[in-house]
C-alpha cells in the first residue's frame, strides 16, 4: 500500500447501551458495544471490519457518521472533526460520507419509485429539477441499471438489483466515503460477484474510499486492502489484508480463520482451533481480555487487566498479552493454500 | 465412496404449486439417491428447488394447493403412497428435518426439556423419567455444557448456535436414518458453523445415519459431502463426487458458481481484482427456458440446447450431467 493521506481518523471510539434502569431511571447495566476503537483510512483504500454477530461493527459504522451518538472518542473526516460539527455542517460531511445497508428489501421506501429514491440522494447538491433528473439518469447507468428502472417500485426488482439502487442512492450525492454494511450478505454468489465487481469498478472510477463491515471472511480477503478483526466491542486486530490472512497474531483471529470451511480437505479438519468456553457478556464486561472465557491461549494477566493495542510488526496492531505466530496445524498456514 | 446400501431413492419427483398467478413447478423431474451413511449435498441458488425437495420428501408441502409426483423411496418403501397416519411414523423416527431458523422453529413457550421429551414420548412408550434421561444424553452429545440444568431453558434464553444445537437434538433424539438438514449453518457463525458441520459428520460416522444437507454455499458442502447435486431452477443439472465439484466440474451452471466464489477458485487470468459473474438471472417459473434452463446465461449455449431439453446423463462413474455442450474446466 503506498502511503496515501488519512482520510477517516478514529479515536478511542466508544458506544455503551444502558439495558437496565433503577426507579429513577437510571441506567445501572450497560451493554458495551463499541470499545475504544481506533482505526485510521487512507485515501482510496477499502478498510474492512470483519467479525461475528453481536462483535458491534455495525454500531461502528453508525457511530462514525453520527447516525447514533458516540459516548466518547472522535472522528476526523479530511481533519474535520464529525462529533463536533453544527448541524449545518454536518450534512456537508454527509455529502461526503454515505452509508450503505445491509438488507435491500428494508431500507427501500416500498412506496417510492426507483427514480425519487435516487434522486433523494442528491438534496444535498442543491440541484435544479433537470439537473436532478440528469444526475439519477447517470448514477443509475454508473451502477448498471437500464434508465427504464426509474420509474420501477423496489419489489418489482431482485435482490440485486435493489443493492444496486441502494448503491445508486449513496452515490448520487457525490460521496467520497462510503460504509459498507454487509452490501452482499444478503445476495446469492453469482449475484454477490456481481455487486462486488461494481463495487470495485465504482472505487476506481470516481477514487472512493470504503469502510466494509462484514462477517464473511472469504468476501473480505476478496476486496480489502486492510482489515481489521472486531470481537465483542474491542479491535483485536489491524493489519494489511494479506498479513492479516497470512500471518494472523490474535488468537481469536486465528481460530477465526481456522474456521473457515476447507472444502478440499474434508475429514482433515481436526486442525481447527475449536473454542471452548461461552463467550463473555458484552453487559458490564470485567476489567480483563474480554476473549480470554475463549482462549486457547490465555495467561493469568489476560483476566485481571485489558490488553492494550500494540504495534506487533509494522502496519500490524494486535491486543493481546500472549501473541504467538499461527502453528503449522491452525491458523494463517492454512489459508495460504 | 460409501458402500453402503441405498436409503432413500427420489425417482422423477415433480412438485406442482398453486399459486395466485397460476401453477408453477419448483422441483421438476428430480431424480436422486442416498446410500446409507452417506452425506449428500444439494446445492443451489434462492429459488432453485432445494428446499421445495426437502419439504417433498417429508411430506409437508400443503395439501390442497400442491401436487408431488414421482416417487420417494425409502428402503424399499414409497413414502408418497403412504397413508398420512404411516406417515406420521415416518417422520421422526425414520427421516428428520433441521430447519433453517432455530428461533422460529422451536416453540417460544415450552422449556427444550418439554420439546424433547414429547418428541420421544409421541414415538415411543416411555417414562418421563427415562425421557429425561435421555434427553439429558442427547444433549451432552450435541454439546450442550450443563445438559440437566439446560433442560429448563427456554428457547429465547439459548444463543444462536446453542438453539441450533437443540434443534439437532430434537432431530436426532429418535435416531433417524435419515436426517434431512436445510441451511444448518446459514443463521451462524463461522465459528459456530464449523462447530456443527464436525457434529454433523461424527453423528454419522457414528450410528451410520445418511444426511441430506441443503446449503447455498459450496464451501459448507465441500467440507462435509461425499457427493453432491446441483439444481438450477427446478432440476438437478449435475451430480459427481465432492472432489470432482472442485476439480472437474462438467456443467457451465456448476463451473460458474464455483469461480463466483472469493477465494474458492482459482481466478484464472487477466485481473485477480475481478471476480467471475454469471450474466443474467435465475429465470422464474412462470416463464422457463424452452429446453436448457442455462441456455439463456451459457456462455456456451448452442442451437439444440434452445430446442432440445437436455436430460441427466451419466458421463463417468458417480458424475451425472444435464448438459448439450459440457466444458473442460481449467483450474
Amino acid at each position: 500500500m503506498p502511503e496515501a493521506p488519512p482520510l477517516l481518523e478514529v479515536h478511542n471510539l466508544s458506544k455503551r447501551f444502558p439495558i437496565r434502569r433503577d426507579i429513577l431511571g437510571r441506567p445501572t447495566s450497560w451493554l458495551s458495544a463499541v470499545d475504544e476503537v481506533s482505526f485510521t483510512i487512507r485515501h482510496g483504500e477499502t478498510f474492512s471490519i470483519v467479525g461475528e454477530t453481536g462483535c458491534g461493527k455495525s454500531t461502528l459504522g453508525q457511530l462514525i457518521i453520527r447516525l447514533q451518538p458516540a459516548d466518547t472518542g472522535s472522528v476526523l473526516f479530511d481533519g474535520e472533526a464529525v462529533f463536533s460539527s453544527s448541524r449545518h455542517h454536518l450534512g456537508q460531511l454527509r455529502q461526503r460520507m454515505q452509508l450503505v445497508f445491509q438488507d435491500p428489501f428494508s431500507s427501500l421506501n416500498p412506496r417510492m419509485k426507483v427514480g425519487a429514491i435516487v434522486s433523494e440522494g442528491t438534496h444535498r447538491l442543491r440541484l435544479g429539477r433537470a439537473e436532478r433528473r440528469r444526475r439519477t439518469q447517470e448514477v443509475l447507468e454508473m451502477v448498471g441499471l437500464a434508465h427504464s428502472y426509474a420509474a420501477r417500485y423496489p419489489h418489482e426488482l431482485s435482490g440485486g438489483q435493489r443493492q444496486r439502487v441502494a448503491i445508486a442512492r449513496a452515490l448520487a450525492a457525490n460521496p467520497e466515503f462510503l460504509i459498507l454494511d454487509e452490501p452482499v450478505s444478503a445476495l446469492d454468489v453469482s449475484i454477490q460477484s456481481q455487486v462486488l465487481n461494481l463495487l470495485h469498478d465504482l472505487q476506481q472510477e470516481l477514487t472512493l474510499t470504503y469502510l466494509f463491515i462484514s462477517h464473511d471472511l472469504a468476501v473480505v480477503r476478496h476486496i480489502s486492502d486492510r482489515v481489521g478483526v472486531m470481537y465483542l466491542g474491542k479491535l483485536v486486530e489491524t493489519a494489511d489484508r494479506d498479513e492479516l490472512f497470512g500471518n494472523p497474531l490474535h488468537p481469536y483471529t486465528q481460530a477465526l480463520l481456522s474456521a473457515i470451511p476447507r472444502p478440499q480437505a474434508r475429514g482433515q479438519h481436526r486442525d481447527r482451533i475449536s473454542l471452548e468456553g461461552e463467550a463473555l457478556s458484552p453487559i458490564d464486561p470485567p476489567r480483563q481480555c474480554r476473549f480470554a472465557s475463549r482462549c486457547f491461549r490465555a495467561i493469568d494477566r489476560c483476566w485481571t487487566e485489558v490488553p492494550p493495542t500494540e504495534l506487533q510488526k509494522p502496519e500490524h496492531d494486535a491486543a493481546c498479552f500472549n501473541i504467538a505466530p499461527p502453528t503449522d496445524s491452525n491458523g494463517g498456514s492454512v489459508m495460504r493454500e | 465412496m460409501t458402500a453402503g446400501a441405498t436409503l432413500l431413492r427420489l425417482l422423477d419427483l415433480t412438485v406442482d404449486l398453486a399459486t395466485e398467478e397460476g401453477e408453477v413447478r419448483p422441483v421438476d423431474g428430480v431424480s436422486l439417491s442416498v446410500a446409507a451413511g452417506e452425506i449428500l449435498g444439494l446445492v443451489g441458488e434462492s429459488g432453485c428447488g432445494k428446499t421445495m425437495t426437502a419439504l417433498a420428501i417429508m411430506r409437508l408441502l400443503p395439501e390442497p394447493g400442491s401436487r408431488t409426483t414421482g416417487a420417494v423411496q425409502l428402503t424399499d418403501r414409497d413414502l408418497l403412497a403412504l397413508p398420512e397416519a404411516d406417515m406420521r411414523r415416518v417422520r421422526g423416527p425414520s427421516i428428520s428435518m433441521i430447519f433453517q431458523e432455530p428461533m422460529t422453529s422451536l416453540d417460544p413457550v415450552f422449556t427444550i426439556g418439554h420439546q424433547l421429551t414429547e418428541t420421544m414420548r409421541a414415538h415411543h412408550k416411555i417414562g418421563r423419567h427415562e425421557a429425561r434421561n435421555r434427553a439429558i444424553g442427547i444433549l451432552e452429545q450435541v454439546g450442550i455444557p450443563n445438559p440437566a440444568q439446560r433442560l429448563n431453558d427456554y428457547p429465547h434464553q439459548l444463543s444462536g448456535g446453542m438453539r441450533q444445537r437443540v434443534m439437532i437434538a430434537i432431530a436426532l433424539i429418535l435416531e433417524p436414518q435419515l436426517l434431512i438438514a436445510d441451511e444448518p449453518t446459514t443463521a451462524l457463525d463461522v465459528t459456530i458453523q464449523a462447530q456443527i458441520l464436525e457434529l454433523i459428520d461424527d453423528l454419522r460416522q457414528r450410528s451410520n445415519m445418511s444426511v441430506l444437507l441443503i446449503s447455498h454455499d459450496l464451501a459448507v458442502v465441500g467440507q462435509v459431502a461425499e457427493r453432491v447435486a446441483v439444481m438450477y431452477a427446478g432440476e438437478v443439472v449435475e451430480t459427481m463426487p465432492t472432489t470432482t465439484l472442485f476439480a472437474a466440474p462438467r456443467h457451465p451452471y456448476t463451473q460458474g458458481l464455483l469461480r463466483c466464489i472469493p477465494g474458492l477458485a482459482h481466478h484464472t487470468g487477466e485481473d485477480e481484482t475481478r471476480l467471475h459473474v454469471i450474466e443474467g438471472r435465475v429465470p422464474e417459473l412462470r416463464n422457463l427456458p424452452p429446453a436448457c434452463r442455462f441456455a439463456p446465461r451459457c456462455p456456451y449455449a448452442k442451437d439444440r440446447c434452445w430446442n432440445e431439453r437436455p436430460q441427466l446423463e451419466k458421463v463417468a462413474d458417480e458424475h451425472h450431467l444435464r448438459c448439450w455442450n459440457p466444458q473442460p474446466f481449467h483450474a
